[in-house]
Parts: structure tokens; sequence; C-alpha cells
């Protein structure tokens, strides 16, 4: 059953796409239909309506010259009065307290007067701020350290988090992201998986992404950063692989002393910058003694989409081997893959495919190519089942 | 006329309640919120203006929205007036 505040969220989902006018028919069909199979959420609906509706009372704020400040409530002098006091503070709304814009400087002058006979008092008071100021530093610090977000996703997940600065992020399948947000930098750890950022301006902030060491910075644009685990190597290599859809975003990759990119506001001059249409492929080292390749391609806009179609949850192939087109498969998926036939690794794939149903996979695989597919339990035993892929004598003439 | 903190304070009470659950928004999604509701920017306006993606801003509205209307048990009376028919089949469904 559908909870409370799981209701209230898809309220307020539907509630702005027909406030803000975008709803085709198609949606307003389904708009109809949610709210007439629970009238729990039809509530909820008509509930959040009237209040956000009422909300607009506010207007009334607005200045007399046409001016826009978009932080009109931002400034507001009212006290803050906890919800749950709210109803009682109401019902006396006649003395509903507001802080005058003067109230400082009246404390200011009674402290003034009665100075003589408070000299102890303003002397503890010093003692205590002080020491308010420097557990205040201590603790401000220790958020420094560890005020960190952290977003996951699961095999087969995706999911899409608007950051508190306004840039957006889609998270690809089993993917770990860590997040800090601070005056001077807005700083990402990708420790897994794939990401795809769409970067609110902000020039005085940089938007640093770091991936194995390796830190891609952009100011307002729109780039994926993928941790590829190598094929060839031993587990726990991973290439990193940048690409850019909008703008430039510089790449800081790794040293031989293995120092990430520090300074916020100043870049290495090792940094390479990747413009709009580029990828770049970081091969890193586990031991750094040599500098990491990086590989940097020109892609076409349409393959752009192409590579980022993850973020419908769809897969696109063009002309890809079946071993690859496979191991993509396998990121989506807990129930695994096996070619276990090398005649048909090289077979070449085509087409778009739901990320998340290798079935339909499969079955395209066995109507066009001839594959057969067979549930097998898997040899390392920390699955349940596999599913192995073989050529039939149709596939490999 | 435009209205003074003051005296809407004392003319609509409820919007003073309103004004706070804003302010405890993330500053992001009060600018959009109020921008769309108050200044009537379109999405792509709020983006340009903000320099955030345009996808954003209808995900910060989705925010915003129950954190505005948090406090919605004050206008509940006046929904259940309005409806009542919702509120039985509201109450036979809790059952």
């Amino acid at each position: 059953m559908t909870t409370a505040s799981e209701l209230e969220a898809q309220a307020a989902t539907w509630l702005v796409k027909r406030d803000t006018g975008g709803m085709s028919a198609a949606e307003q069909a389904e708009f109809d239909a949610w709210m007439e199979a629970d009238p729990r959420a039809a509530a909820a609906y008509v509930r959040l309506e009237l209040a956000w509706k009422r909300a607009d009372g506010l207007r009334r704020l607005r200045p007399l010259d046409g001016g826009v400040d978009e932080d009109l409530l931002a400034h507001s002098p009212f006290e803050t009065v906890p919800i749950e006091e709210y109803p009682a503070r109401v019902e006396t709304r006649r003395t509903l307290d507001i802080v005058p814009s003067s109230a400082g400087a009246v404390i200011d002058a009674e402290v003034t007067q009665r100075k003589p006979r408070r000299r102890l008092a303003t002397a503890v008071a010093a003692v205590f701020a002080v020491v308010l100021a420097v557990a205040g530093g201590f603790a401000w610090r220790a958020y420094e350290r560890t005020g960190w977000d952290e977003y996951t996703t699961d095999y087969g997940g995706l999911s899409r988090i608007v950051l508190d600065d306004g840039s957006v992020v889609n998270l690809n399948t089993n993917s770990l992201m860590r997040v800090q947000l601070t005056r001077e930098r807005r700083h990402i750890v990708l420790e897994r998986g794939e990401a795809l950022f769409k970067v609110a301006h902000d020039a005085g902030r940089p938007f640093d992404v770091e991936a194995g060491n390796t830190t891609v910075r952009a100011v307002g644009t729109e780039f994926s950063v993928r941790l590829r685990e190598r094929a060839d190597s031993s587990r726990g290599q991973k290439d990193i692989v940048v690409l850019v859809k909008e703008g430039r975003v510089a790449i800081d990759p790794p040293k031989i002393t293995e120092r990430p990119l520090e300074r916020p506001t100043t870049l290495p001059p090792s940094t390479s910058t990747l413009s709009a249409g580029e990828a770049v492929t970081i091969t890193a080292k586990r031991v750094n003694t040599e500098q990491p390749q990086m590989q940097v391609q020109k892609v076409a806009e349409v393959e752009v989409d192409r590579k980022l179609s993850w973020t419908e949850g769809r897969l696109w192939f063009e002309r890809q081997t079946l071993k690859d087109v496979v191991a993509e498969f396998n990121r989506y998926n807990r129930r695994q893959m096996v070619i276990a036939d090398p005649a048909i690794e090289n077979l070449r794939i085509g087409g778009g495919f739901e990320a998340t149903d290798p079935e339909s996979f499969i079955a395209a695989l066995e109507k066009t190519l001839g594959v057969r597919a067979f549930p097998s339990p898997s040899s390392d035993g920390d699955q349940a089942e596999v599913i192995r892929l073989v050529g039939t004598r149709e596939t490999n003439n | 006329m435009s209205e003074t903190l003051e005296t809407l304070s004392a003319n609509a009470p409820e919007l003073v309640h309103v004004a706070q659950l804003a302010r405890a928004l993330p500053a992001i999604a009060r600018r959009v919120s109020t921008l769309q509701r108050f200044f009537g920017y379109s999405g792509k306006e709020i983006a340009a203006r903000l320099g955030i993606p345009d996808e954003a801003v209808e995900e910060l509205l989705i925010q915003a929205a129950p954190g505005v209307c948090a406090g919605k048990h004050h206008w509940r009376p006046a929904v259940d007036e309005a409806l009542p028919h919702l509120k039985a089949q509201v109450a036979n469904c809790s059952r």
C-alpha cells in the first residue's frame, strides 16, 4: 500500500506538472486515473493544491516598482515560530511578535545603561561567547571535513538528483557518489559507476568531479564521468571516461605524486581541456610511476546522445561486438550473461534495448542470430544463476 | 497596493506561517518557487535567470510544494468543507 508521504510526493509531481501547463492528453488521462484510483491520493492532491494556491497570497509582498526579487522571502523579518506552536500563535495573532529592524539597537542601549551593575555578568557572557565561537569554529571545521551527502544506486537503478546549487546529476546503475558543497567549491567524488552532470552556473564556485584520482572541473556545462573496470587487467584497476555534451571541462589527471587537485580557484599547468563533442579515456595506474595515458576522441552529436541514452533507461548499440554488448548489459542486471562459446564473441550487434530487460535482448539474439541461451548455476557460487549464451550451427555458419 | 510584512501579518496571519515555511526551504528551491509563483516566470526564464539546468526547475518546484504546504493542516477545514464527499471516502479508506 502506498504510504501517505509517497502519495504526497506523487501529488506534488502532478501539481507542478498541471501548474506549469506541460500536460499532454495522455498525461491528463493518467492524472485522472491516479485521482480516481485512491481517494487518499485525491485528498492529498486537493489539499496540496489549495495550500499552494493560498500561498500565492504572498504575491502581495512584491515590490511596487515592478522589480523582481527572487529572495523576496529570504529577508522576511518574521521571527521563526515552531510549526507545532503556530495554531496557538494564530489565535493570539495580535501579539504575534515581529522583530523590529531596530531591535539590536534597543538591546544595546539597555545593556549600556545597566553596565555598572552587570560587569561580572558581561565578563562571564564574553568568556562564554569566546568558548562558543571556538566551539563553533571546530564544529564548522568538522562539518567541512564530514559534510558529505552520499547517493547510491543498485543494479539497474537510475536516479536523478537536484543538488542544493541547482545542478542536476543523473546517477547510472550500481553507482556511488559523494557530494560536498561549500562556499568555495562544489566537490563531487564518484566512487563507483557513472554519472551525468548538468552543472548550474557559478563562476565563483568550481564544480569538481573526482574519479580515480582524476579531477574534472566545470563551470556551467554538461558532461558524464564513468569509472570503467578494465577487462584486460587485474580486478580493481579502472579507466576514467569523460564525455562532454555542452561547454568545456578541465581535466586534471592523476600525477606521479598522486596529489589530487586541492586549490579550488586555480588549475595546475598539467590540466587539459575538453570541449563539447569530445571524450577522453584516462588509463589509470595503480602504481603511478608514469603519466597516465589520455586518449581524446571526437564524438558526433548523435553519438553523444546514443552514449547517454542510459539516462532514459535504454542502451543503444551500433555494430558493437556481442562481447561488449553483454558486458554493458551486465552492468545493469544482477542476473549476468556469460558467453560460453568463443565463436559468437565477435558477432556484431545493433539497435536499442531496455537496459533492465535482458530477456528481450536474448529473444532478439535467438531470433536473428540463432544464439541459444541456457540458465545455469554460477561457477563462482556468489550468484544464483547466470545465462550462458552459445552459438548454433546456424550462427557459426 | 503592495503590502508590508506587518500589514500582511495582521490581515492574513496564515501567510506568515507560509513565509516561514518557505524560508526553511533550500535557497535554490525557494528562489525557483518565488520566481514561478509570484513573478510568473516560465521554467526556461527561471533556468536562464538562475543559471541552472532547465530540468532542475520542475524538480525544485516539486520539492518546494510540500515544503511550503507542510502546515497544510491549517487549510484542512477549508478543504473538508469544500469536499465533504472526499472526506468520507478517505475515512472509509483508512478503516
